[in-house]
């Protein structure tokens, strides 16, 4: 899922201080499971703007929630459309996709971001997410192992670990495992060590955000003659 | 050999011990700092290392590399694959030719993390190994950039980093292997602090026969006193209690640095004993002062 943290309270005030009534939209998916942005979430975040916003003196600042099932998909997000005349304002609690989901649908309305979203990862335990994809367009992950050099090591080496690796810790963070020490275990276990000792030439980054945003076409899926939005 | 060999491709095959030092290009831009250091190693050493921008922001490697060969010395550019996409480090590495340096160590760099660069991006699009096959190969596929053969292009004289202390050791060996097939002919150790650890890891080097693919230097690197209180507990693994403990119990910087110098030339010593070790490369973050007692104190000084 899409993993995100939400932004301290003063940056999201300072952000819609200046408007008269915004309104505070949640997001009912991948957000809502990795408790930054979902209906709870909006509803904590948005009483404690009001009081934020209050201890300012910027008290007539109306705040109010709302939460839609996706913010990445239009089809939910008309259900929103009637509401967002009487504000003058989004502060989007869903990830970068659903902020500016929002912004394409409502050309002429602020839109603010409430998230700082961070990543492509999972649930590791209670309270701690990992990152896991870098959605690079060309996954790699049978040749490694079944984990990931490009997301998983600091510096996406792709022929073995660095210097920096030690007692399968990477050394940028001393909490961080080594992807090539995972690599490693795992290779072991597949009884695929072997493997690895091919020299892998250069990755084509062109698939991923290097090669320009991305779009993906379904032609078997698209209704003739309306396969691009643009 | 060939005509077109570097006086340390030439050292490498005269079969004798090779004595390098390493210089950290100023932080600014005057010269002046390159031409004392290049007065001060000439004809003390082989070659001299430099080094891309390790820790923190200094003077273009290429221009300093150029500035010391101007000065006589023999440069030995070091290339780090942190900052520069495929399409830079090729230049750069034609560029090095024209200015008749032809010296590359391809390392992928200290991670900016680590450093003063903190909110710096990182480049990583290729590896040390892809950066040693890519210089290795210019003159014949364009260095994989989807051309032909880059004309005029190398030969260049390689050299990589070999890590003894990094794990998992299994595929440590399989990337040092792969740094000599993909044309590294001299690998330089990260510095040396456990002996005892470098001589199992240098048993497994000749089992392997990596010694004989390539001209293995061990680093010695006089541990400074600011140098020891700022590695982290990462970096600090790499030092063994007793010499930790024999260092922190000096209070007095002098004798620290006496210390130090005292355990980069026990160092050489113990290590100058291994069968097929083919040298030293004394690196003393800039004290050029301590590193020169060493190359002079060791009996290594260039002949």
């Amino acid at each position: 899922m899409i993993v995100a943290d939400r932004k301290k309270i003063p940056e999201i005030r300072d952000m819609i201080k200046n408007h008269r009534r915004v309104l505070l939209v949640g997001c009912g998916t991948c957000v809502t499971v990795c408790l930054a942005g979902g209906e709870r979430e909006a509803g904590i975040i948005g009483s404690a703007l009001r009081m934020a916003l209050r201890l300012q003196n910027r008290g007539d600042v109306v705040v109010d929630e709302c939460t839609i099932e996706r913010q990445c998909e239009d089809a939910f997000i008309d259900l929103l459309a009637p509401r967002v005349s009487d504000y003058d304002a989004i502060c989007s609690l869903g990830c970068g996709a659903g902020v500016q989901a929002l912004a394409e649908r409502f050309p002429k309305m602020p839109l603010y971001p409430g998230l700082n979203t961070q990543f492509m990862g999972i649930l590791e335990s209670q309270g701690v997410w990992t990152e896991k994809c870098s959605g690079c367009g060309n996954c790699r992950l049978g040749e490694f192992a079944g984990i990931c050099p490009i997301t998983r090591c600091a510096k996406r080496l792709f022929n073995g670990p660095c210097g920096g690796s030690r007692d399968g810790k990477c050394e940028v963070h001393p909490d961080l495992g080594c992807g090539w020490q995972l690599i490693y275990d795992r290779a072991v276990n597949l009884g695929i060590l072997g493997r690895f000792e091919r020299i892998v030439p250069p990755h084509d980054w062109s698939t991923g955000l290097d090669g320009a945003p991305r779009k993906v076409v379904r032609e078997d899926q698209c209704i003739a003659g309306l396969c691009s939005r643009t | 050999m060939s005509p077109q060999a570097t006086g340390l491709q030439e050292r490498i095959a005269s079969g004798k011990t090779i004595l390098l030092a390493e210089v950290h290009p100023p932080r600014g831009g005057d010269p002046a700092p390159l031409r004392e250091a290049a007065r001060l190693y000439a004809g003390k050493v082989h070659a001299v290392g430099v080094s891309d921008n390790r820790d923190r922001v200094a003077m273009s490697a290429l221009a300093a590399a150029s500035l010391l060969k101007a000065e006589g010395l023999e440069p030995i550019l070091h290339v780090t694959t942190r900052d520069r996409n495929r399409i830079a480090l090729v230049s750069e590495a034609l560029g090095a030719q024209a200015l008749g340096i032809r010296n590359l160590l391809c390392t992928s760099g200290n991670h900016q993390t680590l450093g003063n660069f903190r909110a710096a991006r990182n480049v990583y699009d290729i590896d040390a190994v892809q950066l040693l096959q890519t210089y290795a190969n210019l003159a014949t596929d364009g260095g994989l950039l989807g051309e032909n053969g880059l004309e005029g292009a190398g030969p260049f004289c390689l050299g990589a980093v070999a890590s003894p202390d990094a794990d998992p050791p299994a595929l440590q060996w399989l990337r040092l292997d792969k740094k000599t097939r993909a044309g590294a002919k001299f690998l330089v150790t990260q510095p040396v602090y456990d002996l005892e650890r470098f001589e199992t890891w240098w048993r497994e080097v000749v089992s392997r026969g990596l010694h004989e693919r390539a001209a293995i230097l061990a680093g010695i690197h006089p541990l400074s006193d600011s140098h020891f209180a700022h590695a982290g507990p990462r970096a600090q693994q790499a030092i063994p209690d007793p010499l930790a403990a024999r260092l922190a119990s000096l209070t007095d910087p002098g004798a620290w640095r006496d210390a130090a110098i005292r355990i980069a030339l026990e160092t050489i010593h113990r290590l100058s004993n291994l069968r097929g070790i083919r040298g030293f490369c004394i690196s003393a973050d800039g004290d050029h002062d301590a590193a020169l007692q060493i190359i002079d104190e060791s009996g290594l000084a260039s002949d």
